[in-house]
């Protein structure tokens, strides 16, 4: 009690100095604030549960107090703390304060500009990137308030980049002839420390070089590398995972239409040094891509073509963002035989403790049910295909549609020679339903996804014919009420049904036996709520959601859990 | 596109990833039928018989050859598809003592997770092969004289050389046994070099590519046998074993199979013992076969324990590695 009194004595007189200060422009605060309040109710028909606890109520407030300190013109630093008060403790009994963020960045000599501590940062999508998973792809108004927050909380942003901690430096050079400017970023951060004993501080290092040759074409060198560090520990083991990556990008506006032509292609290599029994893995991939935009018609389409060797680690750009090795916080076990339940959507779209923050290497585990043709992104290894798409944007701005589909295959086959076919396919369309109608002002925007995936493999029956299907669809509504205030619903399905065998693999990520992959399940989040817009940076939401499971196939309990939602968010 | 040919350039591994799934779940026929080479064989000729089959699946498999007279038995096992010259070639080698005979074999295919058996017509042993090393004793042309072979007075006595179809090797071998109930001492011989014509065993000078051979059996219900063999070297060369000055090593074995075995020891290996504990040698302490003078096989057991008997067979050195029996 005594150091909460402390602690928040010293915030307010932090934040005083600080306005004083604030009036010279030289330091000031950022960060955001919530509140949420969740009460979940269990139920479960089943015979099999009597014990299971069916409500559950849970919550925090939550501020992130961000110091942004500029001593000169040429330094930043920021330091951002936060405060959170889980609902249920008293008198800050359920405190805890955190160090959120901490960084300085700066510009040396006018050009060469650096940032140290933390950093979001990412190369391309086969050296370094944090790909967003099939599951997590299609936000909608329900599931994705508490997602964007899950997602603050773990620094994922719109720009796929992964939160690190560690050093980076960014300058370019000018030139008057054959080249424009040529970039150089260069990174350096650890992903895992060391124990002093057996585990040696894992390194990530890397960095690109791009060079723009003119308006229209650039050319980019990038590399990464997971490595362990020797000598910090007595471990004689060292792992390596470099990867190069060459690409090319070719712009041209013909008539209405702006072109693009894109390569990326390299090499990876993945080895545990001084360990006799590890392989060493080393594969090649490419893509290229092109695509084409008519701005007069909104319309716009891409298509690519890529090929991803079986043995091809990247893990920078393979990292998955759910741990599925995890089990979630609510409801973990349920049941008479208290069985940990299995991840489902509602877990997925407001459990941060699902999440990664660490890039790891080798492939990690993945679930069928939410993406079984490229769990690992792009960067999946063991697939050749074909990806379109097509969308058109009314310039009215009416309507939306597009268009997905992915056409994919193992390259090598998984125990056979058969190989896997992968289809990926979902179709969209958004309306602005009072653009369509002239009498009609208030906003009204309803959309509907169809998507599909599908795995098979011809003339192998062995144990059975591969053939797992997934479908999701979601549907969305955005109705203005009054003033600040909408009306937000979702209707989201999730089935997974088939068989698949899926690969196990070993520490060294190679396959090594195979698991009988059979489900016939169903999950479905339908919700409603009225969600209030302060401003651009702030709103109160109140929703009502149910979540419903149920797996035919395997002796798993089938429920639902409703919930009643309160969530406020602000950013300043 | 110069990058995608230069990265498609390099070679990329195209076999199947992981364990086949034929093999894990496929159903197991045999698809060439269980095969020999050949009806007879002179192994002594260097003559070889190769099995041959093949199967649907990878399996764990096993060629069981055995010796009709003798019960010898060779087992030639792999985990594949295919029994072929790279994993099904008999060279007359033995699994199980006894060693085989010139006798008439048959040969079983096992897979016993699929619990199938295959026979082929018996195959006939025109000779056997032969073992290379410096042969102290196999007990086929009786007793050398330049032994010395003492027995004590015990009862039960039976320290000679026995005819037998379950011998080890050939058809002799040595019985060593009685009761002796007021020494350890049972029976012992003494091989000197002299007694082959030599003043020293003429082994290789390195310790570490000399083995010392010796095929072994004891009775069932016998539990207190000790086998004690002596190994004397004329480090000074004077045609003398000075007990004080020079090494003697030993090899003490308890607690046999009841069954015939193949017991293989490295010169090198040897140790000093004195009165069955490890000791420092009396010597220069350096393991030297070429200076070996004697060779004393003891049998022993406590005196309260009653009868003991151990039977012997083939007592060989070998070069750069165990015997192959």
């Amino acid at each position: 009690m005594r150091n909460v009194k402390i602690i928040t004595t010293g915030l307010l007189s932090l934040l005083l100095s600080i306005s004083a200060y604030s009036q010279e422009k030289k330091i000031w605060v950022s960060g955001a604030a919530r509140g949420v309040m969740y009460a979940d109710e269990y139920n479960s028909s089943s015979e099999n549960d009597s014990t299971t606890a069916r409500k559950l109520q849970s919550g925090h407030a939550m501020v992130d107090l961000g110091v942004n300190i500029q001593p000169n013109e040429n330094i930043l630093i920021q330091s951002m703390v936060r405060i959170r008060n889980d609902y249920g403790g008293f008198w800050g009994s359920g405190v805890t304060f955190d160090v959120r963020q901490l960084y300085i960045k700066g510009i040396i000599g006018g050009f060469l500009r650096y940032q140290l501590g933390d950093i979001n940062y990412k190369l391309s999508p086969y050296t370094f990137q944090n790909n967003v998973g099939l599951v997590n792809k299609y936000q909608s108004n329900i599931t994705g308030i508490p997602l964007d927050q899950l997602q603050y909380d773990l620094f994922y942003n719109d720009d796929n980049t992964w939160r690190q901690q560690g050093a980076a430096v960014d300058f370019a050079l000018e030139f008057s002839k054959i080249v424009d400017e040529v970039e150089f970023n260069i990174f350096t951060t650890r992903n895992r420390p060391s124990d002093q004993n057996t585990i040696d501080d894992r390194l990530y290092s890397g960095g690109s070089m791009v060079i723009k040759q003119s308006k229209n074409l650039n050319l980019g060198l990038q590399y990464a590398n997971l490595y362990d560090y020797s000598g910090t520990s007595n471990s004689t083991i060292f792992l390596r995972n470099p990867v190069l990556t060459a690409s090319a990008e070719y712009t041209r506006t013909i008539g209405k239409i702006d072109f693009n032509m894109g390569l990326e292609t390299g090499r990876s290599t993945l080895e545990w040094s001084g360990d006799d029994l590890a392989p060493v893995l080393e594969d090649y991939f490419y893509d290229i891509s092109a695509s084409a935009n008519h701005k007069k018609t909104g319309l716009s389409a891409n298509v690519s073509y890529r090929d991803v060797g079986a043995n091809f680690r990247s893990a920078g750009a393979q990292t998955i963002q759910v741990n599925y090795d995890r089990a979630p916080i609510a409801y973990q076990r349920i049941g008479n035989d208290q069985e940990l339940r299995a991840i489902g959507l509602m877990d997925v779209y407001r459990d941060a403790s699902l999440y990664q923050t660490q890039i790891q290497a080798g492939l990690m585990t993945y679930d069928p049910r939410y993406d079984n043709a490229t769990p690992y992104g792009r960067a999946t290894p063991n697939r050749r295909g074909v990806s379109l798409e097509v969308e058109q944007n009314d310039l009215k701005k009416r309507w939306t549609v597009s268009a997905q589909t992915e056409i994919l295959s193992d390259i090598v086959g998984q125990g056979t020679e058969a190989l896997k076919g992968y289809n990926t396919s979902s179709v969209f369309i958004g309306l602005n339903i009072d653009k369509f109608i002239s009498a009609y002002s208030k906003e009204l925007f309803i959309s509907a996804r169809l998507g599909m995936q599908n795995t098979s493999r011809s003339d192998e029956e062995i144990p059975e014919k591969v053939d797992l299907q997934t479908n999701f669809n979601i549907f969305d509504l955005r109705a203005n009420i009054a003033g600040g205030l909408d009306l937000i619903g979702e209707y989201r399905i999730w089935k997974t049904s088939g068989f698949d065998m899926q690969a196990e693999r070993n520490e060294y990520s190679q396959i090594i036996d195979y698991s009988e992959y059979r489900i016939d399940y169903n999950e479905s989040v339908i919700g409603a709520g009225l969600q209030y817009n302060f401003n651009s940076e702030s709103r109160l939401s109140l929703m009502w959601q149910t979540f419903d499971w149920k797996d035919n196939a395997a002796d798993a309990l089938a429920y639902d859990i409703s919930t009643w939602t309160i969530y406020f968010t602000m950013n300043f | 596109m110069a990058l995608i040919l230069t990265a498609a350039a390099c070679e990329r591994d195209e076999e199947i990833l992981g364990p086949s799934l034929n093999d894990l779940y496929g159903d197991f026929q045999t698809l060439e039928d269980f095969k020999a080479s050949r009806q007879s064989v002179d192994f002594s000729a260097d003559q070889s018989v190769l099995f041959s089959a093949r199967f649907s699946k990878t399996v764990d498999w096993e060629v069981h050859i055995i010796g009709k007279t003798s019960g010898a038995t060779k087992i030639i096992s792999d985990k594949s598809n295919l029994i072929d010259n790279t994993n099904g070639v008999w060279n007359g080698t033995t699994t199980l003592l006894p060693m085989f005979k010139a006798e008439e074999c048959m040969a079983v295919l096992k897979v016993e997770e699929e619990n199938f058996f295959d026979t082929i017509p018996l195959i006939q042993i025109d000779s056997i092969r032969s073992v290379e090393g410096y042969l102290l004793a196999d007990f086929e042309n009786g007793v050398n004289p330049g032994w010395t072979i003492f027995a004590q007075s015990g009862g039960n006595m039976s320290f000679n050389i026995v005819q037998s179809d379950s011998s080890a090797q050939g058809s002799h071998f040595y019985d060593m046994g009685g009761e002796v109930d007021f020494d350890y001492l049972i029976g012992l011989i003494d091989m000197p070099a002299s007694a082959y014509g030599e003043d020293r065993f003429p082994l290789n000078s390195n310790p570490n590519n000399v083995y010392f051979n010796v095929f072994l059996d004891k009775p069932a219900g016998i539990n207190n046998e000790i086998v004690l063999f002596q190994f004397r070297e004329d480090e000074n060369e004077d045609g003398v074993y000075q007990a004080a000055s020079e090494d003697m090593y030993s090899i003490e074995l308890r607690g046999l199979e009841t069954n015939w075995q193949s017991v293989s020891i490295k010169y090198a290996d040897m140790i000093a013992l004195v009165n069955g504990a490890p000791a420092t040698p009396a010597g220069n302490g350096v393991h030297e076969p070429h200076k070996l003078l004697q060779l004393s096989v003891l049998f022993l057991a406590d005196p309260s324990s009653g009868y003991s008997q151990t039977l012997m067979d083939n007592i060989i050195f070998t070069e750069n590695g165990p015997i192959e029996p």
